[in-house]
């Protein structure tokens, strides 16, 4: 079972690492900018 | 569908398919507790494919003239993004099931080698994105390296019919999708898994779409905001 559960942790915190980054960055250009479209 | 249902649905989704996959679902006679992976491995390796064949289509669209926009480029990036952590989850799942099934971390395997290729084939067009400066050369070229990363594709998922490999031959996407072998709670989990990665994965790439059109803002207006903060620091200076 500790494979599995490996997996299961692996896989969501991956996920869950690449999802923050990404509305980190999204944030963070936004804030770069002027106000316009995003 | 706005991006926040998408991401409640996934949400939603996934929790269902761990609690599924970890406290309901039987353990398999053959494979025991291992066979709960299932609800976590072809669901990733199938975001994966989606990905790249997201980026593979949208490369099409960008290089037939008639369809030539910077919407296909970025989108077509967003998407390669998310499918190169997707299929690195792929193999880490895979390795993980590996071991205590096969006896081994990695085996030089038909699958596993070409699934492999397919993940460092997608981090050279995500390197070969970050070469060229100028958009429309990025964009021409990138979408040509998508289209060659993503001949492997079909090979990776054929490689376990074309040759013997460790790896097992499909359980469910078997040819024509005849007489699957899972039992009905496992395949209703199975099932669950792969529509809730997948609404993950819409759900990242409206976002990552979106951060990639601020990205492309920032490299346009970049040089003019800088301009105008040395203007705006200069006219302080004189004052």
């Amino acid at each position: 079972m500790s494979y599995v559960i490996a997996g299961y942790a692996v896989t969501f915190s991956g996920l869950a690492a690449y999802t923050g980054w990404v509305l980190r960055r999204r944030r963070t250009l936004a804030r770069q900018l002027p106000p316009g479209p995003r | 569908m706005k991006p926040r249902y998408l991401g409640i649905a996934a949400l939603v989704g996934l929790a269902a398919t761990v609690a599924l996959g970890l406290g309901v679902t039987p353990p398999d006679q053959v494979m025991g507790d291992l066979v709960r992976l299932l609800y976590i491995h072809p669901a990733v390796a199938w975001v994966a494919y989606l990905a790249f064949g997201v980026t593979a289509l949208t490369s099409v669209l960008y290089l037939w003239p008639r369809t030539r926009s910077m919407f296909w480029d970025r989108v077509g990036a967003s998407s390669a993004e998310i499918g190169v952590v997707f299929c690195a989850l792929t193999l880490v799942t895979g390795s993980l099931w590996g071991r205590p099934t096969w006896g081994v971390w990695w085996q030089w395997d038909a699958r596993l080698t070409t699934t492999a290729l397919l993940l460092a084939l997608f981090v050279g067009y995500l390197a070969l994105r970050r070469v060229s400066v100028d958009p429309v050369a990025r964009a021409r070229r990138s979408a040509v390296a998508a289209l060659v990363a993503f001949a492997d594709v079909p090979i990776v998922h054929m490689s376990v019919l074309w040759w013997h490999t460790l790896h097992q031959a499909p359980t469910v996407l078997t040819p024509g999708l005849s007489n699957p072998t899972l039992s009905p709670s496992m395949g209703w989990t199975l099932l669950l898994s792969f529509l809730s990665f997948t609404a993950l994965y819409g759900w990242l790439l409206m976002h990552r779409y979106r951060a990639a059109v601020l990205e492309s803002r920032l490299d346009d207006e970049g040089m003019e905001l800088a301009l105008a903060e040395r203007w705006a620091e200069a006219k302080v200076d004189a004052a």
